[in-house]
């Protein structure tokens, strides 16, 4: 099973999200609202993979993303980018980022992040920088 | 007595020669001719003269029958003897008249009429008795005898009468020979034109030689019956010396000359009276004649003579008139030429005039000033007039005159620049009282204490003075003197023409004074004006107020030529802030010190009453700093009704002029504004700013509201939809179905909102700022577009939602309306400045005026004062430049 650490502000996508994933065969470890929980939680619970969002209240999801690829050392978590942006809206960012990808909030399903996690693994550019339009 | 013809002939021709080498007048002299001299010579030698034998004829053919015809009637009482000696009587008187020849005719007549009648035999001619015939011989011897004693008797006497007619005639001739001399001799001096007082002296002389007079004068007549002596000669000519004026009275022999114009004798001046009757009276003179000199028809005047002796010749008039012609001529000819002279002169004189006349019109066209014209005015006039004297001066509002200039011999007593009074008899009082020119012809008589103190010790005799009018206005007199004489008649009209310059100069002068001061007016205000203007101008472009008020320090100080120009600004502590300074002023009043002013300063007195104020020399006040300020003027400067400052100029010199304070109340309304103005434009920038930031603010928290709220809730819900639509048995799939569509639906609800969201507010500028956010709109723009951003750091949030927005609605721009194909959008932060431009391939023709997205981008670019400039001529595509200060003001 898929463990999966879900970091968002929002209580109520918390509860959204981990209710379809678990239901979808995604094991939720964990969720975190802040940023210091996050770096708890993915520190205590190691999971496959964190769902991060990029707005987090005050604190920027981009920047957490940063942290944990920088202090889980060698092995770090494999962080997937969530928001109710539009991907495109922060692509450059997304990019720039080590994460495995974005998926829109809207969009989440244990088949997106396996997707992601497949593409990840095939060492594949996960998002081309100037993509076609979409949503 | 009689001496050889020859020698008087030759004596004559002997005189005649200096008359003939002096003068080139042809004077007829009648001479003997040689013809008439051999007649004379011819007479003498045959004795009697053929008239005087002629007569004795006659009387022998008379006095023969009559005397036979007496002694035949009486013949009983005459005896022969007694007839005898009667015949020979008649025969010595024939003798005597008719000389020897008709004296032996009548003789031998005699004898035949004695024979015939008296001796017997009677009336026959022969003798009876022999002693008859010798007495009858007898008789004609006796009577021959006797006849040819009384006949050489009548010769001698005839020769003798011939002779002394000759000599009388001799003396005629020398006297006419000396006459025509004279004559010669005036007619000479009359032809060579010697003055009339030279030809009268003379032809008083030579009348007085030729006629032998004591004393010989020559009088002129005047209107009035008088008589002036021109010549005088003779006895002790200075008893009636030329010039001596009378009234001929008779017996003078000038008064019938006067009276009737014919020449006149008188031969007794004992009755004589008055000044000629005393003249002769002490001359001796008995008797006189008088010739009248006739010019042109008229009497002109008289030659006199007179002598101590007895009268003069009948002739002498006769010999006086050829005189008297020569002298008629001489006048007529020395009137002639005085005519010529004076009509020269006067065409000299026209002339000297008229070069005085030009030589001023000169100096006044060529606008010389009117104190340099004076005196030439003065200079010409007295040279014109010939005056000793001749002064300018001018009148002044209290009837006093002052002396402008004068040339002449009065440098003591009337220098220019003096001031005196003048009081009649003064020409110039008269002129003064009457305006039109007046003249003062003898002072010699007159008083007054100019008249003693001046006039009399510079010598003026007369004077003349003429009005100076200037527009129609007696403005002054020019008044010239003379030490002698008086003016000629016409001396004002000639004055006239000079007075008229002299009006002009100074008409001019005033006319020209004028004219320059309201040009210097003009200018002054012009140069105010402009001064003004460009202080409006930099108010008007909204300079910041310390540019604006240092602008204004130097212009003030310009315009009132101040020393020091300062502006300062009130502070709440009653203190002053020097916020601008001009001028050479010490350090203590640099711009940003701070210190109190005191009065007397105009200052503190300004800013104390709220007016202007001056202090007219600082020099009685102590405690003032030492600047070397000598005089003040403050204004205060009201902004908005309030007191804001003061304006102050300083000088080291005299007091400012009276207008100083309104002329600087002009800059300080320019400062009022500008500073209100300053005032208004940075509260209506920074409440410009803080509008488009609030309404940035609120999009943010719109858009951080949308999606941190409702965008939530809505994906929390699509997602439980989800589930739930998973949770639906699989035998109610139209359930499945009608769930999954409701979920679909919400998630294009979310992505609807998520644009909406973006639209509010592009939430990546927050996140990424603008490089990121600019790259995300060109991702997400409908035509290629190219990026070229150079923006190293973040700029303040304004400054990259204004650039987002520019670019954003740029793009918009290029692709809905300009149909563009391709666009470039350039950033790049330079120093203190956002550069930014955005160019396109399109149609072109975007109105910057119009467009409610370009006016939206002006505002928000000039809220945060930067400027946005856009070219879109038509065809060639449109370029956006925009420039942003990183740092709002």
């Amino acid at each position: 099973m898929l463990s999966c650490l879900i970091v968002d502000d929002n209580p109520r996508f918390l509860a959204a999200a981990r209710d379809l994933l678990e239901r979808e065969g995604v094991t939720v470890v964990g969720v975190a609202s802040t940023s210091a929980e996050a770096l708890q939680a993915v520190a205590a619970l190691r999971p496959d993979v964190t769902l991060l969002d990029i707005d987090l209240g005050g604190e920027s999801g981009f920047d957490l993303a940063a942290r944990l690829h920088r202090d889980a050392g060698l092995t770090p978590s494999r962080v997937i980018l969530i928001s109710t942006h539009a991907e495109q809206d922060y692509a450059e960012l997304i990019g720039a980022s080590p994460v495995v990808g974005f998926v829109s909030k809207s969009a989440l399903s244990a088949d997106a992040i396996r997707d992601l996690l497949e593409r990840d693994g095939d060492g594949e550019c996960p998002l081309p920088i100037n993509g076609p339009r979409g949503t | 007595m009689p001496s050889a013809p020859s020698d008087w002939f030759w004596a004559l021709a002997a005189t005649d020669r200096p008359g003939g080498e002096r003068g080139d007048l042809e004077v007829p002299i009648v001479l003997p001719t040689p013809a008439a001299t051999r007649r004379w010579l011819h007479a003498r030698g045959a004795g009697l003269s053929q008239r005087r034998r002629l007569a004795g004829a006659v009387i022998a053919l008379v006095v023969l029958p009559l005397l036979t015809m007496v002694l035949a009637h009486v013949r009983a009482m005459v005896n022969l003897p007694s007839q005898t000696l009667l015949y020979l009587l008649a025969v010595v008187v024939v003798a005597l008249v008719g000389g020897l020849v008709p004296a032996v005719v009548s003789a031998v007549a005699a004898a035949v009429l004695l024979d015939h009648y008296f001796i017997p035999p009677l009336y026959d001619f022969s003798v009876a008795e022999p002693t008859n015939v010798v007495a009858l011989v007898a008789f004609v011897l006796v009577a021959g005898a006797a006849s040819s004693v009384v006949g050489l008797a009548a010769r001698r006497r005839q020769a003798e009468s011939l002779a002394a007619a000759h000599a009388e005639s001799r003396e005629q001739l020398r006297g006419l020979a000396q006459e025509q001399a004279a004559l010669r001799r005036v007619a000479t001096l009359v032809a060579h034109g010697v003055p009339a007082a030279d030809v009268f002296a003379a032809v008083a002389r030579e009348v007085g030689g030729v006629l032998g007079a004591d004393s010989t004068n020559i009088v002129r007549f005047g209107p009035d019956d008088s008589a002036t002596v021109v010549a005088s000669v003779g006895l002790r000519p200075e008893q009636v010396p030329v010039g001596t004026h009378w009234k001929p009275e008779p017996p003078m022999a000038t008064a019938a000359v006067l009276r009737t114009g014919r020449p006149a004798r008188a031969d007794d001046y004992s009755e004589a009276s008055g000044l000629a009757g005393d003249a002769v009276g002490r001359l001796g003179i008995r008797s006189g004649v008088a010739a009248p000199i006739l010019v042109e028809g008229q009497v002109w005047g008289a030659i006199n003579v007179g002598t101590q002796g007895r009268r003069f010749p009948a002739d002498a008039e006769q010999r006086m008139a050829d005189f008297t012609e020569l002298v008629g001529t001489a006048i007529a000819n020395a009137e002639g030429r005085a005519q010529l002279e004076e009509s020269r002169d006067e065409l000299r004189r026209l002339a000297d005039e008229q070069a005085a006349l030009r030589r001023v019109a000169t100096l006044v066209a060529r606008g010389v000033p009117a104190a340099e014209v004076f005196p030439a005015v003065a200079r010409e006039v007295r040279h014109i007039l010939g005056s000793a004297a001749s002064n300018i001066s001018r009148l002044d509002a209290d009837g006093a005159i002052t002396v402008l200039a004068r040339v002449g011999e009065h440098q003591a007593e009337l220098p220019v620049g003096s001031r005196w009074r003048p009081e009649p008899p003064l020409a110039v009082a008269a002129v003064l009282r009457t305006g039109r020119p007046a003249r003062c012809e003898d002072y010699s008589g007159a008083s007054g204490a100019f008249v003693d103190a001046t006039v009399r010790p510079m010598g003026i005799r007369s004077s003349v003075a003429a009005p100076i009018v200037v527009e129609g206005r007696l403005w002054g007199v020019i008044v010239a003197g003379v030490l002698h004489g008086g003016f000629a008649p016409g001396t004002e009209e000639r004055m006239a023409g000079f007075t008229e310059l002299v009006g002009t100069a100074i008409a001019n002068a005033e006319g020209r004074a004028q004219l320059e001061e309201s040009r210097d007016e003009l200018r002054r205000l012009a140069e105010e004006q402009a001064a003004l203007r460009r202080v409006a101008t930099l108010v008007a472009r909204g300079v910041p107020p310390a540019e604006v008020l240092s602008a204004v320090a130097h212009e003030v100080g310009r315009v009132l030529c101040a020393d020091g120009t300062g502006v300062a600004r009130l502070d709440a502590d009653g203190a002053i802030t020097v916020c601008a300074c001009v001028g050479d002023l010490p350090g203590e009043l640099a711009v940003g010190s701070r210190w109190r002013p005191e009065p007397p300063q105009a200052v503190a007195v300004a800013l104390r009453t709220g007016r202007p104020a001056r202090n007219e020399d600082y020099r009685k006040d102590s405690g003032f700093p030492p600047l070397g300020i000598r005089s003040g003027v403050a204004v205060p400067i009201v902004v908005e009704g309030r007191l804001w400052g003061v304006i102050s100029v300083g000088t080291r010199h005299g007091p400012f002029p009276a207008d100083t304070e309104g002329r600087m109340s002009g800059f300080t309304e320019l400062l009022g504004t500008a500073i209100a103005n300053a005032d208004g434009r940075a509260q209506l920038t920074a409440s410009r700013v803080r509008i488009v930031a609030a309404a940035d603010d609120a999009r943010r928290g719109i858009e951080r509201d949308l999606h941190d709220g409702t965008q939530q809730r809505l994906v929390a819900l699509s997602l439980t939809l989800r589930v739930a639509q998973s949770t639906v048995p699989a035998d109610l799939p139209w359930l499945q179905a009608q769930i999954g569509g409701v979920a679909d639906e919400l998630n294009d609800t979310i992505d609807e909102l998520r644009e909406i969201a973006r639209g509010i507010h592009p939430a990546i500028l927050s996140e990424g700022g603008l490089g990121p956010a600019l790259r995300t709109l060109a991702r997400r723009a409908a035509i290629p577009v190219e990026l070229d951003i150079r923006t190293p750091n973040r700029a303040a949030d304004p400054i990259e939602v204004a650039a987002y927005y520019v670019v954003s609605e740029a793009l918009t721009n290029a692709t809905k309306h300009a149909h563009a194909s391709y666009a470039r959008v350039a950033v790049e932060q330079r120093d203190t400045l956002l550069d930014l431009s955005i160019r396109d391939d399109g149609v072109g023709g975007a109105d910057p005026a119009g467009g409610s997205g370009l006016i939206g981008l002006r505002d928000r670019v000039q809220a945060l004062g930067g400027s946005i400039e856009v070219e879109s001529p038509r065809g060639a595509g449109t370029a956006i430049v925009v420039v942003l200060p990183l740092q709002p003001e």
